[in-house]
């Protein structure tokens, strides 16, 4: 009696979708970051123009995705916004990840009363609540980009903190690392040498899932009136503007909100992508 | 040879293949064996070389996205036309199955008597109460003392050696036909691998069941199956009633892995026989026979073709090689 | 019981004196996972130190490799306590020790070629250039037995379990060590694969004219490959014997248990006696009073529950730990 293959538990079907809205993802994320960074040259109009002739008018004739409540080309807007978007996106996660290493990591190598005293310090700030730290923060340094930046970065050090030990525990007993010791090595060069290039590809992985952490935080600190102050275009910022000709134009809000979901959703998908390829090679 | 009417399981032309990264493995190639009730099979080889794999098979329990082919008859029922549930009437039940590690074949967070007597209730019918006093039974005849205490352990409280006992009285709670022992005492310290072999030879010959014994060392074999086979690269390469493979041992890998073992009773400091190379490549379909580039015997036509698994001088003794070992009495 | 004549300590490379390695267990417990034993490695010799799951001779290995020091005792490489050293001496004698552990493809770091981590030492020890290191951990693989055109670059995963050794012998072998401690090197593999490599350490033995303190829990391998054979239980030495003796005329009841139990490959030879050793093994946080195997031993007496047994000679190089030997 034959039973034929079936390659993978996960239906042929299944698995071509997954592929495609992989390149989906790659595509879509290239294009943000394109437009984002050449967004002089690629907007038709200035970000502060305002086409008085047609205030909140939908996608069509001469504004590719219309315009918002002030007449300001939507379209053009988004690819200004998405500078912010990313910058706090990519950079506050990585203040996170280096201050994750450098807490986490000794945490995890050294054990003892280091490792609790900085996991308490950890489970302290994680029981307080982001937005009021937040509130706090721009309120004492104000909302420009760097400070918004290292504020959001603050909050996610906890978390990586925690990561970053977790995977510090997970190489910490094993045997190359007792061979680089018997080696000669002292405990900098291990945990240089040995420790941290284990740790750093799951810290990364988790890092993507992170941006996109962050890159809702913004929107909702803009939408709050938090974030970047107009006329500095923010994702955010557009989505609490649009709030007004909701009902009339609901178009405003939504293609801001809809951007944003799908570059958090691409920022997902390559990282899952990029973590079973990743987790499928590497000894447990 | 046994006439066909008094076999209990029957491996008919078996072919497993996985896909993997690499490729296609043919984890099974070919494999055909027979068993009658009561006798044991010993299957003898290295890692990779597919014994796990035919123990998977005969259970049922490949991998999902296996390819196979081929039959395994076991008391007349074709076991590979088999659905999941019908499958489970045999599994546990008719053919029990001892694996290697008992750490990861117990339930760790429940107490043991219980889980033998779930898994008792599962497939017979018998109240909550009886099945505790079975389970009981069973500890006893496996050799843990203080069985009606035991009932209430966690497998993290027995030494290694009890838990392996405590998965024998699990295969062996709804009294099968066929038991399957996978490496059972690979993880066990020396004293008590002979305690818990001596065991399973016991339990066999009170119940009159068929056992296969999976391992890969040799030692273990002698003495304790009434027949081996040798595998390799997801082939049988050597069978034979044991005494006559360890005296006659005719294909040159079952000899060289002979060969390559330390011995005690051997005399300190000997330069080991060792087998150059390693074990082929699954994925990779290769000519001739799977051994040949590491046979120090091989010659041009070993590369070229196959050799079929035939039985040459006696009936019950078959090998593939075309250019077999002479010679008696290796031991 | 261990003294040596000025003349042999020239032979003598290392002394192990009442090493005792012990562990918390919860308030006031602890884990006795070596009790005070005193081992001696000449130089040019292949000690076995042998014993079942839970007797101490992984911990024994590591303590003498100070990873991490032991509780108590004290290890003398050519003289130099090493349990005593501050870090820095510790780390520049470590060129003369080294140890293969039993897990191949764990000793090595995932993240990095194999050729790289047999730099590993040679970058520590320092005072060479990248050319130069690179050029010896070649000619190490080749020596293993490995290609370097092939392998250098690979990474662990990309191995077997026999290439990975390899890479680890290699690697241990870099500095020019006297001492090669061996944590059950061969348990891992696969047998014509165990065959191989033990092949390897002996070769590499004469070559470099290493000394072997050889883990292990296999008993045909340790008599394969070591001169002198020492035995352990839950955490104590047994017996110390050349490997001849100790397999032909076992003293201590443990030793006769351990070798009676060892399956032949011979149809024809009686089948393991069992029943030498009853029960289990004790725990290791309340070992038995006075002598710890008197829980399982045929011949336990009174006399055995009360005093301790140390080594002693019972014939020629000859020790064992029993009130009561065979």
């Amino acid at each position: 009696m034959a039973k034929p293959a079936s390659d993978q538990r996960i239906p042929p079907f299944i698995k071509g979708v997954l592929h495609l809205s992989f390149l989906f993802a790659a595509a879509w994320l290239i294009s943000i970051c394109t437009g984002a960074v050449g967004a002089g040259w690629w907007a038709g109009f200035s970000p502060d123009q305002m086409d008085t002739a047609r205030l909140a008018a939908p996608p069509g004739m001469g504004h590719l995705l219309g315009t918002d409540a002030m007449g300001r080309d939507i379209a053009s807007r988004l690819l200004f916004g998405a500078r912010v978007s990313l910058i706090v996106g990519f950079c506050a996660p990585t203040i996170g990840l280096v201050a994750g290493l450098l807490l986490g990591v000794p945490a995890g190598f050294h054990g003892g009363r280091i490792e609790r005293a900085i996991m308490t310090g950890v489970d302290v700030l994680l029981a307080f609540p982001g937005l009021v730290f937040l509130l706090v923060f721009t309120f004492a340094f104000g909302s420009s980009l760097p400070t918004l930046t290292i504020g959001l970065g603050l909050l996610t050090a906890p978390r990586f903190t925690r990561v970053a030990r977790a995977n510090t525990l997970r190489f910490v007993d094993r045997e190359f690392v007792l061979a680089a010791r018997a080696s000669g090595a002292g405990n900098l060069s291990i945990l240089v040498r040995e420790i941290l290039p284990n740790v750093l590809p799951p810290l990364l992985i988790y890092m993507l899932l992170v941006v996109g952490y962050v890159i809702i935080a913004e929107g909702g600190l803009g939408f709050l009136g938090l974030s970047i102050p107009s006329p500095t275009p923010s994702w955010g910022g557009m989505m609490a503007e649009g709030r007004e000709v909701l009902d009339q134009s609901p178009h405003v809000s939504m293609i801001p909100t809809g951007v944003m979901f799908l570059t958090v959703l691409s920022v997902n998908l390559i990282g899952d992508r990029l973590r079973s390829r990743f987790e499928g090679r590497d000894a447990p | 040879m046994t006439s066909p009417g008094n076999r209990l399981l029957a491996v008919e032309k078996l072919c497993v293949t996985i896909p993997a990264r690499s490729g296609m493995l043919r984890a099974l190639d070919n494999v055909s064996l027979s068993l009658e009730p009561g006798r044991t099979l010993a299957l003898v080889g290295e890692s990779g070389c597919g014994k796990s794999m035919l123990c998977r098979a005969i259970t049922g329990i490949l991998p999902g996205r296996a390819a196979t082919n081929g039959r395994i008859v076991f008391a007349g029922q074709d076991l590979m036309t088999l659905g999941e549930k019908e499958l489970n009437r045999f599994r546990g039940h008719r053919i029990g199955i001892v694996l290697q590690d008992p750490m990861s074949s117990l339930n760790p967070v429940m107490k043991i008597g219980r889980q033998i007597a779930e898994h008792m209730r599962h497939h017979l019918r018998m109240s909550a109460v009886q099945a505790m006093e079975r389970a009981a039974l069973l500890l006893d005849s496996v050799g843990i003392s203080h069985p009606a205490e035991r009932l209430a352990s966690y497998p993290h409280q027995l030494s290694g050696g009890m838990r392996q006992r405590v998965a024998i009285a699990i295969a062996l709670a709804c009294d099968p036909e066929l038991l399957i022992a996978d490496e059972p005492t690979t993880a066990l310290d020396v004293t008590v691998q002979a305690e818990i072999l001596n065991l399973l030879s016991r339990l066999q010959q009170e119940r009159r069941m068929a056992m296969i014994l999976v391992t890969h060392d040799l030692g273990v074999v002698a003495g304790r199956a009434h027949e081996t086979a040798v595998m390799y690269a997801g082939r049988i390469v050597e069978q034979a009633p044991t005494v006559e493979l360890f005296t006659r041992m005719r294909m040159p890998y079952a000899r060289a892995l002979f060969e390559a073992i330390p011995r005690i009773d051997a005399p300190p400091h000997l330069v080991l026989k060792a087998i150059g190379g390693q074990p082929p490549d699954l994925a990779v379909a290769q000519a001739g026979c799977p051994f040949a580039p590491r046979c120090t015997k091989a010659r041009e036509r070993c590369h070229r073709e196959e050799p079929e698994l035939v039985a040459a001088e006696r009936e019950d003794h078959r090998y593939a090689c075309w250019f077999p070992c002479e010679g008696e009495d290796l031991c | 019981m261990l003294s040596k004549s000025p003349v042999d300590m020239k032979m003598l490379l290392l002394r192990v004196e009442e090493l005792t390695v012990e562990f918390p267990a919860g308030p006031g417990r602890k884990v006795h996972a070596v009790s005070v034993v005193s081992l001696e490695l000449n130089r040019g010799e292949t000690l076995g130190l042998v014993g079942e799951s839970g007797c101490g001779k992984s911990t024994v290995a590591r303590a003498i490799m100070q990873l991490p020091k032991p509780t108590a005792g004290r290890v003398l490489l050519d003289g130099e306590d090493l349990t005593r050293l501050d870090r820095g001496r510790l780390r520049a004698l470590r060129s003369r020790f080294q140890i293969v552990f039993q897990d191949p493809l764990a000793s090595l770091n995932p993240v990095r070629s194999v050729g790289a981590s047999i730099e590993v030492p040679l970058r520590e020890l320092g005072g060479m250039t990248d050319a130069e290191r690179r050029r010896r951990a070649r000619e190490m693989m080749t020596a293993v037995g490995l290609d370097p055109g092939q392998h250098y670059g690979r990474r662990p995963h990309q191995l077997s379990g026999g290439q990975c050794q390899r890479v680890s012998i290699a690697r241990a072998l870099m500095t020019e060590p006297r001492l090669l401690v061996c944590d059950e090197p061969v348990s891992s593999l696969d047998v014509s694969v165990q065959a191989q490599i033990i092949n390897l350490l002996r070769e590499v033995k004469d070559r470099y004219e290493l000394s072997l303190l050889f883990i292990s829990h296999d008993l045909a391998v340790v008599k394969n490959i070591c001169d002198r054979v020492a035995v352990m239980y839950l955490g104590r030495l047994c017996e110390v014997a050349p490997v001849t003796n100790i397999f032909a005329a076992p003293a201590h009841h443990y030793t006769r248990a351990l070798l009676a139990a060892i399956p032949r490959p011979d149809p024809r030879h009686p089948l393991p006696e069992t029943g030498l050793l009853p029960g289990e093994l004790p725990s290791a946080i309340e070992p038995p009073s006075g002598c710890r195997f008197r829980t399982r031993c045929p011949r336990a007496r009174s006399l055995c529950a009360e005093v301790q047994p140390e080594l002693r000679d019972i014939a020629v190089d000859h020790q064992v730990a029993c009130h009561f030997p065979l």
